[in-house]
């Protein structure tokens, strides 16, 4: 399957994923032919649609080393991460009003963090090392706190880096903490076994692993029993900790996605592991490039490279034909250099020469070839444009 | 993220013509810093009231870059004067800037000052 036009090369996988061909298959299938409200408990049409619930959710779990009951479906990664920071913050308050992040994790839970922080929560944001590591001596010092909840991310959405979970899970622990994960970026990509991590949450979306957008899920431990409080009201479904009608074509596209990823895992990591160094033995022609995270353990599919002396919309603009992601965002007059990049100490000058290249199953390695020749043609020549260059 | 460009600044980002120089340019400016995220240097080759030639260089945005480019392909081969006819409005408005990027546009309007009161400095000294 064809996903974008000729001239168009894709690289920007973290972002959102093409959609697998079979997962298409499986939805399109129950979209045709299961109409039904899974909740419907008078007739088949309800019973085949929870048929292919309670599929889906068995799947899920089978995925993640789970039980079926341990899975919530959700609209996506950012809900499950509201649903689970905000849950067990709320429903943990008597015993403890303290939280612990890191600085370098997705809006979705650094904004949930500051929701409860206005709600007159104690927040604690972990710094992060030039690699973008947790600083364990912060870690351990806000574990001082009897925090309710640690929230951490298993892979950078912005430079890959994976944090020591099997370390902080343990500190978190002996610290009467309950730890949630962010595992949107991880999912399908390396492996998650929470058979042999025992964390507490999980958070996932479909469509970071080629499913469907608006789908993910939350992974809520049943033993120990992980206590959460709603953030919607108005149904009994998913236990009433996330009420609304299911979408079944969703749910039933989100157990195919990590079906298919958990089945070709080896094979797709070896595909981008290929891809990651054919990009990064092409980028590496040019003098003064670096890899953000470059020192830590890190997941080949995401990859963060910063061209100094070159700004990283110049160089996207110089790319028209390439779909990659940069390290800042435009507001209000001034370029805001990424809070990941900034956290792991990058200048704003740093960061905003920074793109992040993701890619995937379906990209081709004529295509990276492709790209990082591009790519370095654009940054040599804004190099020779650039009055700073001449002073490097 | 503000891309995409307007048609006429993605073309003029892509127009390489004017990007450096390798002429002795009558008059040279700078305008903007390393830390602000812009610097640019403009430089014209002025032998009587025409700009026989014009080129730039640039550290920055896409729209630093675009907005200069354009601007060297308004005035070349132009008279003098036809620098001053580039306002702000004038760049704002023919080059679709957004107003979160009009900031590279006002750098831009101080770098073309700059270059006229240089201009105008010579001119009475002589």
């Amino acid at each position: 399957m064809t996903y974008q036009k000729s001239h168009e090369i894709y690289l920007d996988y973290a972002a959102t994923s093409p959609m697998d061909p079979k997962v298409l298959s499986a939805m399109t299938e129950v979209l045709a032919q299961e109409f039904g409200n899974p909740s419907s408990v008078t007739h088949a049409f309800g019973w085949r649609a929870k048929a292919k619930i309670d599929e889906a959710r068995a799947s899920v779990a089978e995925c993640l080393q789970a039980k079926p009951e341990e899975i919530i479906f959700t609209s996506g990664a950012t809900e499950s991460n509201n649903l689970a920071i905000l849950g067990v913050a709320h429903a943990c308050k008597a015993r403890s009003q303290s939280i612990v992040t890191l600085k370098t994790e997705h809006k979705a839970t650094l904004a949930a963090v500051d929701h409860l922080r206005q709600e007159g929560y104690s927040v604690r944001l972990l710094g992060v090392d030039a690699a973008g590591r947790v600083k364990m001596d912060e870690f351990e010092a806000a574990l001082k706190t009897s925090p309710s909840l640690v929230s951490v991310m298993m892979v950078n959405n912005e430079t890959g880096v994976v944090q020591d979970l099997p370390v902080l899970l343990e500190k978190a622990k002996a610290a009467g903490a309950f730890f949630h994960v962010d595992a949107a970026q991880a999912m399908g990509k390396i492996p998650v076994d929470l058979s042999a991590l025992p964390i507490d949450l999980l958070s996932i979306s479909a469509h970071k692993v080629y499913g469907p957008k608006g789908v993910g899920a939350l992974y809520l431990r049943s033993r120990p029993k992980v206590p959460l409080r709603p953030l919607l009201f108005g149904g009994s479904q998913e236990r009433s900790l996330r009420p609304g009608t299911l979408a079944t074509h969703q749910i039933v596209g989100l157990a195919k996605a990590l079906e298919l990823a958990s089945t070709s895992l080896a094979q797709d990591l070896a595909h981008v592991n290929l891809l990651s160094q054919e990009l990064l033995g092409r980028l590496a022609l040019l003098p003064k490039i670096q890899v953000n995270g470059f020192a830590a353990k890190r997941v080949p599919h995401i990859l963060n490279v910063r061209f100094s002396g070159v700004d990283a919309e110049a160089l996207l603009a110089s790319l028209p034909q390439l779909a990659v992601s940069m390290g800042s965002a435009c507001t209000s007059g001034t370029t805001e250099a990424s809070h990941v990049l900034s956290a792991m100490g990058l200048s704003d000058e740093e960061a905003n020469a920074s793109l992040r290249f993701s890619f995937g199953r379906f990209t081709a390695l004529a295509d990276i070839r492709t790209a990082a020749d591009a790519v370095v043609e654009a940054v040599a020549q804004l190099r020779a444009l650039s009055p700073i260059w001449e002073l490097a | 993220m503000s891309l995409p460009l307007s048609p006429v600044l993605a073309k003029s980002f892509q127009d390489l013509r004017f990007r450096g120089w390798n002429f002795s340019p009558s008059y040279w400016v700078q305008a903007g810093s390393r830390s602000e995220g812009r610097l640019i240097e403009l430089a014209v080759l002025l032998p009587h009231e025409k700009i026989e030639a014009i080129g730039f260089k640039a550290f920055g945005d896409a729209y630093t870059i675009g907005i200069l480019s354009w601007v060297c392909s308004q005035v070349f081969g132009q008279t003098w004067d036809s620098l001053s006819k580039l306002s702000l409005p004038a760049m704002v408005g023919e080059l679709q800037i957004p107003s979160h990027k009009v900031s590279a546009a006002v750098l831009i309007e101080e770098c073309i000052q700059k270059l006229m009161e240089k201009k105008t400095c010579v001119k009475t000294k002589n």
